[in-house]
């Protein structure tokens, strides 16, 4: 609140005390704090008149001094009227809902780095079992931002010519078209969409879910063809509920705390050693080797939040890769399967030399190589058993 | 809709809280804009409301959107965060709590401080206290759109901060509702500043040199020496009657402590 603090003149804390400093100092906050009270500029059109109508004496007419019964005036009526720049007003709920194939767990909400926020400038989306996507939105200044996020791409020599900038072609020669002026994806990554109209920007991060760029790209014009005229979606009232299912996301732990020994061993066979943990992120487990062979180390590895976007990202890197070296693979993105009934997993299946298994955003992987292949799926099962 | 000047100009506190009971009444909103001198863009910058002895100050941000509210009504100040969706209380209640644990802290600190460190602090302290405000008559006037109003400064250790231009309210649309307004709000800051005896001190005598004017101010000006840094003014004067809810905090706010700082998170 600027035009309060500008004219505050309580004076600066002593950079010698840092408790008292304007980053720590609760004192100087709460000073601060209440200090547009004398600040001339409000002061002035509160006071100004005051007194002047007839004269009375200063807190003579106070109508409830420090009467704590006071309650807080809560309107009666929505609040629409500070309803405005909410990326969550761009797109019916349901329509998220058609492209993930699934109810949405929450309504959508507003959230910044990657936090529920009343202000953000994300608006996030996300099924039950923790798929997701974000629309992000630039009411303004969005040009400067298209152009930052296209600098990783002509580093990359892959910024796009100008016919190209308005449609843009797909794997199968299909073009890609909207109410846009220009669009990108970023840079090394495959499915975070960008698209400029005018000075307004809408991108889309659709790594987290199953959605194709098609459709991602359908959002983002169904969002665009709206932006003049926002829907009553209000992002910031669903902050709470956010906050309550993200606690219900599957809790990190220690990598060695998910499976005891004896229920690793009933898997891969006696431990040549204790497991060794990496934190949160890796477990290792040693099997004893026979003289002559290569010690037979079997570790899993988690990812306990963004596994969908994880998989889905380390795929495309995977398949940029191999392409810069001439290679021709199969679209690494649509490669795990989906589980079957029973199974301990979403999807499941071998990408590169792991095998990688998801559910609830969590992914667990394990390198194959040097292994028991079923021995290292079993073990897989038995941690994502656990999750 | 209520005429112009059927309000009791001196109501006392009884009235004006049967007033605030009273539904659909005349109310004013007043437009202020601001920009950066010499040469800075006007932007919208604040909005009043008034209504029925009420005040509502929207603090307006570049797009021109409420990021800010002072709403003071029953005696209570209460701060709005729009951005952050949540509001803060302000009565004496509260800031004499939040100015009593400030106090203990600040003994605290200087009881931790070395003797050389907490003598330079105090002697910073008190010559903080000693600067006051006061506001006198300029003794000139000045014509900002359509009104003409008397220049009053405010100065602080003698130097002056801003500028006010005060048009009478008998010159401006509403001028009774909001002068009324303004005397309940203003009474309602000076009760809870009461709370805080560092903020009192500077403010009274501010207090009772207000008292001599009878309007509302159309030109606030900030100085910075004797060249003007920004200005604010008035830029339209409507009447209408506004509805409770202008008032009232948003649903779905959350309101936090005093020395929250806004933050919801």
């Amino acid at each position: 609140m600027g035009s309060m603090n500008t004219s505050c003149n309580w004076p600066a804390a002593p950079d010698s005390i840092p408790a008292l400093s304007a980053q720590s100092g609760p004192v100087w906050r709460v000073a601060r704090s209440a200090c547009w009270l004398r600040a001339p500029g409000v002061l002035s059109i509160l006071l100004t008149a005051v007194l002047a109508a007839c004269g009375a004496k200063p807190g003579g007419n106070a109508a409830s001094s420090g009467d704590n019964t006071v309650k807080p005036p809560i309107a009666q009526g929505s609040s629409e009227e500070f309803h405005y720049d909410d990326p969550c007003s761009l797109l019916e709920p349901k329509e998220v809902e058609a492209v993930f194939g699934a109810p949405l767990a929450i309504p959508p909400f507003r959230a910044g780095n990657s936090r529920p926020t009343a202000d953000g400038e994300d608006c996030v989306y996300q099924t039950a079992d923790f798929h997701q996507m974000t629309l992000t939105v630039e009411f303004r200044d969005g040009a400067q931002a298209f152009r930052i996020t296209g600098f990783g791409k002509k580093l990359m020599s892959t910024a796009p010519n100008e016919a190209a900038r308005k449609a843009l072609m797909l794997d199968d020669g299909t073009e890609l078209t909207g109410e846009w002026d220009e669009a990108q994806l970023t840079a090394l990554n495959c499915c975070i969409f960008n698209a400029l109209r005018g000075d307004q920007m809408i991108t889309i991060d659709f790594t987290g879910s199953d959605a194709t760029l098609p459709q991602a790209a359908a959002l983002i014009d169904a969002a665009f063809k709206r932006i003049d005229k926002p829907l009553k979606v209000d992002g910031a009232s669903a902050i709470a509920a956010a906050k309550v299912f993200a606690a219900t996301r599957p809790a990190p732990r220690n990598a060695c705390d998910v499976l005891s020994r004896a229920e690793v061993e009933a898997v891969i066979g006696p431990l040549a050693s204790e497991p060794k943990p990496s934190g949160t992120l890796a477990c290792s487990y040693s099997l004893a080797s026979s003289p002559g062979n290569l010690p037979r180390i079997y570790e899993l590895n988690f990812t306990w939040q963004g596994g969908y976007a994880a998989f889905r990202s380390d795929a495309h890197v995977t398949k940029v890769g191999i392409g810069a070296m001439g290679g021709a693979p199969k679209a690494p993105e649509d490669a795990l399967p989906k589980g079957a009934a029973g199974d301990p997993w979403e999807r499941a299946g071998v990408e590169s030399n792991d095998f990688v298994a998801l559910k609830k955003d969590v992914r667990i992987k394990i390198d194959q190589r040097f292994t028991d292949r079923e021995k290292a799926k079993a073990l897989v099962a038995a941690a994502m058993r656990k999750i | 809709m209520r005429k112009p000047g059927s309000m009791r100009r001196c109501a006392h506190a009884g009235a004006a809280l049967l007033l605030m009971a009273t539904a659909a009444r005349a109310g004013v909103v007043v437009h202020m804009s601001a920009r950066d001198l010499p040469n800075g863009q006007a932007k919208d910058s604040q909005v009043f409301y008034a209504q029925s002895g009420m005040l509502r100050i929207d603090h307006l941000d570049q797009q021109g959107h409420v990021e800010g509210i002072q709403l003071i009504r029953d005696g209570v100040i209460w701060d709005i965060d729009v951005t952050k969706r949540s509001f803060r209380k302000l009565d004496k209640q509260a800031v004499a709590a939040q100015m009593g644990a400030m106090q203990n802290k600040m003994q605290g600190f200087l009881q931790n401080l070395p003797p050389e460190q907490r003598a330079a602090l105090q002697a910073r302290m008190s010559a903080m206290q000693q600067r006051q405000y006061s506001v006198t008559d300029a003794g000139r006037s000045e014509r900002v759109g359509s009104y003409s109003c008397e220049i009053w400064q405010v100065t602080r250790a003698g130097k002056v901060v801003t500028e006010n231009c005060v048009a009478s309210k008998g010159s401006l649309k509403g001028g009774d509702e909001l002068v009324g307004a303004a005397h309940s709000a203003a009474a309602t800051a000076t009760d809870v500043i009461s709370a805080a005896p560092q903020l009192a001190r500077g403010a009274a005598s501010t207090l009772a040199l207000y008292s001599k004017m009878d309007g509302f101010p159309v030109l606030i000006r900030d100085m910075s020496g004797a060249t003007a840094s920004r200005e604010e003014i008035v830029t339209s004067i409507e009447t209408q009657s506004l509805p409770a809810d202008k008032f009232a905090i948003p649903r779905g706010f959350n309101e936090v402590n005093l020395g929250a700082g806004g933050d919801s998170e």
